[in-house]
């Protein structure tokens, strides 16, 4: 008799009460050895009423086919209904308290179809006759009071009545027969709408809802045996105990009425929708008292699955089988469809996961993108003004090699970088790529600059630029007038300054004049020399800079020179060279005489270190005469230069800023200066170097010419290029004369004469520790590094003993004897620092030994 | 647009950039753009105790913007070519 797999133990406890008193759990022992075997003595009576609950007796007809009967029903319904007024639900609000009411205008079950779903009826009807039979369904539409019209319960039906009052319209209905009560339900329905019509007031929510339980209730008999099994066991000993139940069912229907009142307030309130809300509240009631019966009576979760989707079930419900298995499938396929695009959804958004640490990085096809962005900013007309820099640069670093910056054409030309060593095989092929590649930007950023004009927009660059170019940046701070004299503007500040000015002015104004007399006679010796103050430093510095100026229009001229040397381009273009060379060379102040000013202008001008830098670019531009000339007033000056005078701060020991500075500036002598002299000296004849020795015996104090490193070296070099010139070794000139090598002859034994006793001042070491405070013999070690300097001197003396006579050599090696064996007995005897020293020592020594035709392994100490 | 100019000349070069935020990084400068913009490859950042998170860093994109310094090698730059350069856009503003 186990119904839905329902456990039946409860029931036959109840039936024998003398167990069930003692304990409310059955004990099941069957099999085992303590089996008492009690199974066998169970009383299997009370069953004689099943056939009358099951209808197993015989022909059961069909009552029960509500379906069958309300469809009919239905139809002679649908006929009424144009005839049922719609319910003003305004009129509600008048009687929303009164129970009572509500209870009564509560309609019939038919009516409520009616008004629940006026164009499915057919459908919701079906889902209600298979509600009957669907297991599933017996939990749900359970009203806490539809026990009462349990048709199996007697007592319950009793308690029904008990409720008459409340329900007075139902009863009849409920306990009637099916058929019977169907009929009734029409007339029921009929005086409910008179009723109403009368009233003017309708709840069909309520009467919805209520109907919707009530037929639930009634016509579910699983169900009522579900709900009260207890009363359907019919026990007598349950006869007190029905009491119970009754309490609660009074309690809940309380509790339902209350809900009930409840949801029809909240229905008021939202008349709007009044189907759709309709629905909803049968729903929410469904599930309310399903979820209170199932939580009851299942402990909640099954039921509760099932019952949370009441739409769906209802909706299932309401199909015939093959609808129901279209929509399956068909829901079935939706599913799968929606499960195939959550994948694809999933799985890109994995990848979108997978890739999102690469965020913010840039790839190789961005890098590229702004690398040709970058280029195809580069773009210029004139490379050499606006990259200056990277042009001359690579042009100077790859002398020979294939330029490295891209030039395109001859005008045009971008910087994207010196490119670098080129590598061999593919590396190279993708270089060459790359170059077409941006060749091919370029020449078509070039036709886009072409077409814009000259505007600043900057289409496509990486950022914007404000301002008037892009190419100004950065932002000038200072701004001079570039007309204005810095010269003259500093002069007027002061008085001293003014009057200094001002005499210069004079002396500028007087000098032109005089060049104009020199011009009309061709004597420059023929006027009056004028007298003017040496350029001060600041004039220097400017006249430099001009200097600068006009030796980069030359080199620039020079890099636009035309290829055609007839045309009458290249006659302007020589003009225009020409004229900027002569004006460099008057500027350079060589041919100002040489009285004008000690220091002479020109020398002033090689004073600062970016003056002797310019000299050799200068005398490059000039031409072989100028360059002579120039190479006398050097020679004839030399006394001057800053390099002679502050030479002595050399020979300080301690390291001063101002030594420091010398050392800087002779460096700068002998780097700049020094191989343009060397490179005339090299082809001058025997007649212009005895001139040069003549020269700096005029200029001034020769010994102290000879104490200075550019001296010394200027010395030697002359005496060199004798040696050379007397030995005839050198093919490009012709062997100097008998005058001319007596003319020599004369000049040298005079710098003989006023060289010796004088010899070992000339050594740097010697006059570095003569002025040494507390005397030579103080210093066990004189101060490191001397044997270098002294290497020049060694050189000197050497070329001097190739051109001295055999009495002005012994006289030589008389006075330096000291000094040689000095150095020898110094590297023999280990008293050197370490060995390069002494290597240093010995090869000083040889330096002169050897022009003298001995060695210093031949000194014996 | 001479310091870029001059960077250009640069590329293969060891430089150092000191940033704003004191980070120095020092590297082979792959490609200086007009806003000097600086691409390194090779990187390595001076105080690596100090910055574990470069340590991974193999090549990097620095903007202009954000650089204090950068340490050139002496040898790779022609001061007075640089001189003549600055002599020449000084001239050529004072052209404009």
């Amino acid at each position: 008799m186990s119904f839905f797999g329902f456990d039946t133990t409860l029931d036959r406890d109840k039936r024998n009460p003398g167990e069930g008193n003692h304990e409310n759990i059955a004990v099941y022992t069957f099999g085992e050895d303590g089996y008492d075997a009690l199974g066998d003595a169970l009383d299997e009576g009370l069953d004689e009423l099943n056939d009358e609950t099951f209808g197993g007796s015989g022909d059961i007809g069909k009552d029960f086919d509500y379906a069958g009967q309300t469809g009919t029903a239905m139809e002679k319904l649908h006929v009424a209904a144009p005839e049922y007024p719609q319910p003003p639900i305004q009129v509600k609000l008048d009687h929303p308290s009164s129970l009572e009411a509500l209870w009564a205008q509560a309609s019939p079950q038919p009516n409520h179809k009616q008004h629940r779903v006026p164009s499915a009826g057919r459908h919701v009807e079906d889902s209600w006759g298979r509600a009957d039979t669907s297991p599933m369904v017996a939990p749900a539409p359970v009203p806490n009071h539809a026990h009462k019209f349990d048709p199996f319960s007697s007592d319950a039906a009793n308690f029904g009545q008990g409720y008459s009052p409340v329900l007075s319209p139902r009863p009849p209905v409920h306990h009637a027969q099916p058929r019977i009560r169907t009929l009734q339900e029409i007339e029921m329905e009929q005086l409910a709408l008179a009723q109403q019509a009368r009233l003017s007031s309708s709840v069909p929510s309520l009467s919805n809802s209520m109907s919707h339980l009530s037929m639930g209730g009634s016509e579910s008999p699983s169900f009522g045996r579900y709900h009260h099994e207890p009363e359907y066991t019919r026990s007598p000993s349950m006869a007190n105990q029905q009491y119970v139940p009754d309490e609660l069912e009074q309690q809940l229907l309380l509790q339902a009425q209350q809900q009930q009142l409840l949801q029809l307030q909240q229905h008021l309130l939202q008349q709007r929708h009044v189907q759709q809300q309709q629905q909803l509240l049968q729903q929410q009631q469904q599930q309310l008292t399903a979820q209170a019966v199932a939580a009851a009576y299942f402990g909640g979760a099954p039921a509760k699955a099932i019952l949370s989707h009441p739409d769906l079930m209802e909706h299932s419900l309401s199909m015939d089988p093959e609808q129901r298995e279209a929509v399956m499938t068909e829901a079935m396929r939706k599913i799968m469809e929606a499960e195939r695009m959550e994948e694809k959804r999933r799985r890109k958004a994995f990848k979108i996961a997978q890739m999102s640490k690469y965020n913010d990085i840039m790839t190789q096809s961005d890098k590229d993108f702004i690398t040709r962005i970058q280029v195809s900013q580069l773009v210029t007309q004139d490379p050499y003004s606006e990259d200056f820099y990277a042009q001359v640069f690579s042009a100077l670093r790859s002398r020979g090699d294939t330029g490295g910056v891209i030039k395109f054409g001859s005008s045009g030309g971008i910087g994207v970088g010196v490119l670098g060593h080129r590598g061999p095989g593919r590396r190279e092929n993708a270089m060459q790529k790359m170059q077409a590649q941006v060749e091919r930007i370029v020449n078509a950023a070039k036709n886009r600059e072409k077409e814009k004009g000259n505007s600043a927009a900057l289409q496509g660059a990486l950022g914007r630029v404000s301002g008037r170019s892009y190419k100004a940046a950065p932002r000038q701070l200072l701004q001079v007038e570039p007309g204005s004299s810095p010269v003259l503007a500093h002069a007027t500040a002061n008085t001293k300054e003014d009057n200094k000015a001002h005499e210069a002015r004079e002396g500028v104004a007087r000098a032109a004049a005089q060049a104009e007399r020199e011009a009309l006679t061709g004597d420059p010796s023929a006027g009056e020399v004028v007298r003017q103050p040496p350029l001060t430093h600041r004039q220097v510095l400017v006249a430099i800079e001009a200097l600068y100026d006009v030796m980069l229009k030359i080199e620039q001229l020079r890099r636009d020179q035309p290829e055609d040397e007839e045309s009458q381009l290249f006659q302007r273009w020589n003009a225009a060279h020409e004229e900027l060379i002569e004006k460099l060379w008057v500027d350079f102040k060589v041919m100002v005489p040489l009285e004008t000013s000690d220091p002479h202008p020109f020398i002033s001008l090689i004073a600062p270190i970016k003056g002797k830098r310019l000299l050799p670019r200068l005398l490059q531009a000039v031409s072989q005469p100028r360059r002579n000339l120039f190479f006398t007033l050097l020679v004839a000056c030399f006394s001057q230069l800053d390099v002679v005078r502050d030479a002595p701060l050399l020979d300080i020991v301690e390291d001063t800023r101002e030594k420091r500075d010398v050392e800087k500036q002779t460096e700068a002598f002998l780097v700049s200066v020094f191989p343009t002299v060397l490179g005339l000296v090299k082809h001058a004849p025997l007649r212009l170097i005895s001139g040069m020795l003549g020269l700096l015996f005029d200029g001034g104090d020769l010994l102290n010419i000879a104490r200075t490193k550019p001296g010394l070296a200027l010395l030697t070099i002359l005496l060199s290029r004798v040696v050379v010139l007397k030995e005839g070794s050198s093919n490009e000139t012709e062997p100097p004369t008998p005058e001319e090598l007596q003319q020599w002859q004369s000049i040298f034994e005079h710098l003989f004469l006023l060289l010796s006793n004088h010899l070992l001042s000339l050594f740097p070491s010697t006059r570095v520790t003569t002025s040494l405070p507390f005397g030579p013999g103080y210093y066990v070690q004189p101060p490191k590094g001397l044997d270098f300097a002294d290497q020049p001197v060694w050189q000197f003396l050497a070329a001097l003993a190739l051109n001295a006579s055999m009495t002005q050599q012994q006289a030589l090696v008389t006075e330096l004897r000291e000094k040689v064996l000095e150095n020898v007995t110094s590297a023999n005897k280990g008293w050197t620092a370490d060995e390069t020293e002494r290597q240093a020592k010995i090869a000083n020594v040889n330096l002169f030994l050897h022009a003298l035709g001995l060695d210093s392994s031949q000194i014996v100490l | 647009m001479l310091i870029f100019s001059v960077f250009k000349t640069l590329t293969d070069q060891e430089v150092t950039v000191e940033l704003k935020n004191d980070l120095c990084i020092k590297g082979t400068l792959k490609s200086v753009d007009q806003f000097l913009n600086i691409r390194l490859d090779a990187i390595q950042v001076l105080d690596e105790a100090r910055h574990p998170h470069m340590m991974a860093v193999k090549n990097c994109f620095i903007r202009g913007s954000v650089v204090r310094y950068v340490q050139l090698p002496t040898s790779a730059v022609d001061t007075q070519l640089l001189e003549d350069a600055t002599r020449r856009e000084a001239m050529n503003q004072n052209k404009r």
